[in-house]
């Protein structure tokens, strides 16, 4: 309880609530343009964020990553261009009831649904906290080097089956960035993988490099090189109250899309998409005008907008509770976790529980700041939507370079990094996935460090698995494997068939 | 109009409030000490009051980075800090093993590389077992390795304390069946399984030090908290070697440099919060500056070569 | 005469041409919507130029693939002298006297994690050229196009883009931050058709504010020695150095 305590405390500084703010609004407007997603601020943010306090800048990311998904239903229902990735599935119905006059209840059905699931996952995941957390430090013992591998090796295959039709590429995108994150030397244990004797890849490449190349400077150049959109200008007529009022009306779609949006969130590998596709079919099923979805059912609405609110906040559980990162975002902030002093693992429970609850705290505030911002200022942030693509990435580019310079001082990063940002843009105009490539990088190198830490203790091979966790991770990882073969060989047959 | 105004209103939402550097001599723009470790050991903690004594004497923003090197040790770090400007503006918290060991291996580390601006602290460095083991002392340890498999975890092969332990083990006529290079080594390390006997030091096994049992303690003296635990020395024959932690920059930095930093790190250790870290964890906190650091690691460079020779490096 | 013509059906040749009887209900020709698939969300097709940025991945993994013998500690390897009866051992298969190698031995080499990978890498990479090369077929045979040169404007379009990041990445240690982030944002919003006077200033003025929010606030790193402000007056270009 008094961690609970210690951890408010330190939130209510002037620069905590500040970058609270900032981070809120930040991130609101950062997912109300489309063209710019949460993936791209926080890897810009991330660099800067060595300059600033510990907590002040994980709060900063927390918020750009919060409340991104709030700004980003804005353009997907107004314009039919989902402001960031995760709220495709938003568009459907989001922009049917435009069309139909509908353009406030929407918002407000939209902004209520995120609220609702963004809270609910923050208040499970506190209260799994507070009930679970004493013990959880027990089984510390449990995680060993050998488990945390298996985890990360579970997360990887995960990865690549949520890929359901492109998994050959994921497969083979994830196996890239692995490579990429083993170049390097290190003379005290005789390693020197794929060096060429070149004295800038000694130290491998940085993982913000990596990071701003692949998605913030890939879309720089995608956007500069495409067409600027010239959407009809949307009214927005009406209050934005009544959507609390519907979700009480729809409860069970409602629950049970916040419960899959936190449980894929704690799967590590799985993230928005899976959450929201699940979400939305199993709405669909228990609805009864299950006709109307994609044709302006509230209910669909309410369905993708939950989920992928409910996301963050159990996203950061596998990343506090293993070290191992669930998707690309937290894996970005893993990064400041690290500065700041935290590790995280097993161990956070004992050592910093008053930070713990600090950040999910944090959420909840971003949550509320948010939700109020957006029933005031919709209107002046549905105009954010209307920013020219090719001017916004010339911005991005712009951005990107002090960014990639500040992290070694190194002008060989930056060529590297737009290097990444032109394979990002083949890939994206392939329409080929870019996640794989940073987990491949984030879970690869835990695993390649986990694997030599802990091949102290294994004696053959066996060892790798006789660990309770491990054993078990090791049984789910042949279980989703065999489950991968299965569906492929089902589908082998309707592959070219459509 | 609008466009004009949301562009402009783009650019000032990512203006955040900061800190304005003082204008005068050193320093001028912000420092950063950088740790090569994971956060939490006694460099770590150190270094950060360092850091937040000079931003309240000097207001320059001073702040710590982390730079753990996964199992090659503090020598990525160390690498940051050699290819970094020689204004004073990085700033490094190395071990013993970067200026001893560092030239040795071949990376770009020449003996001269860096200028120590003082050492300060000696870490209470130990060899712990988990508190069931069937052996409590090294001689005990040496017995039981004969017959069964011991795994040892340390920071990296290369670095000094690993280099004691194996010259200790040499000298006691038993091999370590296997061991590992961990970046973290605390009480989860032992508690898991993951490896039998660790060198750590006090700080990151406080939590649990009732439940496990320190075998020798790598250093001059026997640390005050722990009276009854031997040296490494003692019991096994090896040359002494203290672990120490100090701060450096690279060679080439201005002595101005040097002569504040050195003064805001004496003003530290001679503080109650120096002197209360000091008193609770087992570590000692003192000042060497330039020239007594500079000897110091002449003999450990000796110390060293013994080890290497011990263990066939 | 024409009455009767008309009354009688046989006259239509064709049976959807039959006019509307009292009875029937109407039946719409446009197809009914579509029940929306979630799945169709995410719906892959290999677009143009996938065949040929395929084999550079393909490409790529042999590049690896070939380098792994020499470039990642295999040629040091340190494996026991008679793996065949190792592997087996370890399966439970067969027994071993004397002192066995440890596993964790072998697993901590260097080029076990590289290997691991392209274990990975090499058959994905290839099943991935051979389902891109079967789409291309398909394609053919159904006389759909499959050049990709668009694509390939829209690369060179791109590595336009590319070459002037890289050329402001080069210019920053002459100019100075401040000069070239203000040059390359002006020259941007001209070259990619903003050319009216108030883009011009939009462009100035974020560029500007990006540099004071990121360098003379957030103090972030910049090259440190600048030719331009070498050209300074020292009192200037202490200041210029620390702000800009």
């Amino acid at each position: 309880m008094e961690a609970f305590l210690t951890g408010i405390d330190s939130l209510m500084q002037p620069a905590v609530l500040l970058a609270i703010l900032i981070g809120s609004v930040g991130g609101l407007i950062i997912g109300a343009i489309p063209g710019i997603g949460p993936a791209i601020a926080i890897a810009i943010l991330l660099p800067a964020t060595v300059f600033l306090d510990d907590l002040v800048s994980l709060v900063l990311l927390l918020g750009v990553y919060g409340s991104s998904m709030y700004g980003g239903a804005i353009p997907a229902i107004l314009i039919n261009t989902p402001g960031t990735p995760v709220n495709a599935l938003t568009t459907y119905d989001g922009y049917a009831m435009t069309r139909r006059g509908e353009a406030a209840r929407a918002l407000s059905l939209a902004y209520s649904a995120s609220f609702f699931g963004g809270c609910f996952s923050i208040i499970i995941a506190l209260i799994a906290l507070f009930v679970f957390g004493p013990y959880l430090r027990d089984l510390g013992a449990l995680f060993g080097q050998r488990d945390i591998l298996m985890a990360a090796v579970l997360g990887g295959v995960l990865l690549i089956a949520a890929h359901r039709q492109t998994m050959g590429i994921a497969a083979l995108l994830f196996a890239f960035g692995f490579l990429i994150s083993m170049i390097g030397r290190q003379s005290t244990r005789q390693i020197d993988r794929y060096t060429f004797d070149i004295q800038y890849l000694y130290s491998g490449f940085n993982l913000i490099v990596v990071i701003v190349g692949i998605f913030a400077l890939s879309q720089a150049l995608n956007l500069m090189v495409g067409k600027d959109d010239d959407p009809p200008e949307a009214r927005i007529t009406g209050g934005l109250l009544s959507g609390f009022r519907e979700i009480v009306g729809s409860k069970v779609i409602t629950i049970s899309s916040a419960c899959y949006g936190t449980i894929m969130g704690i799967i590590p590998g799985v993230g928005e998409f899976v959450a929201q596709f699940f979400s939305y079919s199993t709405a669909r099923s228990l609805s009864k005008e299950p006709a109307r979805f994609g044709h302006g059912s509230h209910e669909g609405l309410i369905a993708s907008e939950t989920s992928n609110n409910a996301v963050p906040a159990a996203a950061m559980i596998p990343l506090l509770a293993l070290g191992v990162p669930g998707e690309a975002l937290t894996a970005m902030m893993m990064v400041v976790f690290f500065d700041a002093g935290i590790k995280p693992g097993p161990d956070i429970f004992e050592n910093n529980p008053d930070f713990l609850f600090s950040l999910f705290t944090a959420l909840l505030l971003i949550n509320i700041l948010v939700l109020a911002t957006l029933l005031f200022s919709t209107r002046l942030i549905a105009k954010m939507v209307y920013i020219p693509n090719r001017f916004l990435g010339a911005f991005i580019m712009i951005l990107s370079f002090v960014g990639v310079y500040s992290i070694r001082n190194s002008l060989t990063d930056c060529i590297f990094a737009i290097i990444f940002g032109f394979i990002g843009f083949v890939l994206r105009r392939l329409d080929w996935p870019l996640v794989p490539i940073v987990l491949g990088l984030v879970l690869g190198s835990i695993i390649v460090e986990r694997l030599t830490a802990g091949a102290g203790q294994i004696k053959s091979a066996v060892d790798l698995i006789n660990r309770p966790v491990s054993g078990t991770l090791f049984m789910v990882i042949l279980l989703v494997i065999g489950f991968i073969i299965w569906t492929s060989f089902k589908n082998r047959r309707t592959e070219y068939q459509s | 109009m609008k466009k004009i105004a949301l562009a402009a209103a783009l650019a000032a939402t990512t203006v955040f409030a900061g800190t304005l550097p003082a204008m005068a001599e050193y320093p001028t723009s912000p420092v950063q000490f950088i740790v090569p470790f994971p956060p939490g050991d006694f460099e770590d903690i150190t270094t950060r009051m360092f850091a937040a004594k000079l931003q309240e004497v000097t207001g320059v923003s001073a702040s710590v980075v982390n730079r753990p090197g996964g199992g090659d040790g503090p020598f990525p770090g160390a690498l940051e800090v050699l290819n970094g400007p020689t204004d004073g503006s990085v700033i490094g918290s190395f071990v013993i093993g970067v200026p001893v060991v560092g030239p040795l291996i071949g990376i770009g580390i020449e003996e001269d590389s860096f200028t120590p601006i003082g050492v300060y602290l000696t870490y209470p460095f130990v060899l712990a077992t988990a508190g069931d083991a069937p052996y409590s002392n090294m001689s005990e340890l040496a017995a039981h390795a004969k017959d069964n498999d011991v795994v040892l975890g340390h920071f990296g092969a290369g670095l000094a304390p690993t280099k004691a332990t194996f010259a200790g083990a040499a000298l006691m006529d038993f091999e370590f069946a296997d061991d590992a290079a961990f970046d973290m080594l605390d009480c989860n390390s032992l508690s898991s399984g993951d490896a039998d006997v660790i060198n750590t030091t006090l700080a990151l096994i406080e939590p649990c030090l009732d439940d496990i049992t320190i075998l020798a303690n790598i250093g001059e003296e026997r640390i005050g908290k722990l009276p009854e635990v031997a040296t490494l020395a003692e019991q096994s024959g090896a040359p002494e070697l203290e672990l120490w932690n100090g701060l450096f920059v690279k060679k080439g930095t201005p002595q101005e440099v040097i002569d504040v930093i050195a003064d805001i790190a004496q003003q530290v250790i001679a503080s109650d919060e120096g002197q209360q870290l000091m008193a609770e964890t087992g570590a000692r906190l003192y000042w060497e500056g330039t020239a007594e650091a500079t000897a110091r690691i002449e003999a450990d460079r000796v110390n060293i070569a013994i080890m290497n020779e011990l263990i066939g490096d | 005469m024409v009455k009767t013509a008309v009354a009688s059906k046989e006259i239509y040749l064709f049976e959807d041409g039959l006019p509307f009887e009292a009875g029937q209900s109407f039946q719409s020709e446009c197809p009914r919507d579509k029940k929306v698939k979630a799945q169709n969300l995410f719906k892959f097709s290999r677009k143009r130029g996938d065949f040929q940025i395929s084999v550079v991945a393909a490409g790529i993994a042999m590049f690896f693939f070939m380098f792994f013998w020499t470039k990642t500690g295999w040629d040091g390897r340190k494996l026991p002298d008679e793996l065949g009866s190792y592997v087996a051992y370890q399966f439970g298969l067969a027994d071993i006297d004397g002192r066995v190698t440890r596993f964790g031995r072998i697993l901590k080499q260097s080029w076990v994690a590289p290997m691991l990978c392209l274990f990975v890498f090499v058959p994905a990479s290839l099943w991935n050229l051979r389902n891109s090369w079967k789409e291309m077929e398909w394609r053919k045979r159904f006389l759909l196009p499959t050049s990709a040169y668009f694509e390939l404007t829209k690369y060179v379009a791109a590595l336009e883009y590319v070459a002037y990041f890289i050329i402001y990445t080069l210019v920053v240690p002459i100019l100075g931050y401040l000069v070239s982030t203000i040059i390359l944002g002006m020259f941007l919003t001209w070259r990619l058709g903003y050319r009216s006077r108030r883009w011009i200033l939009t462009g100035f003025f974020s560029s500007l504010g990006l540099v004071i929010a990121f360098r003379t606030m957030l103090q972030i790193k910049t090259p440190l020695s600048i030719w331009l402000y070498d050209q300074l007056p020292s009192a200037a270009r202490a200041f210029m150095l620390t702000y800009f």
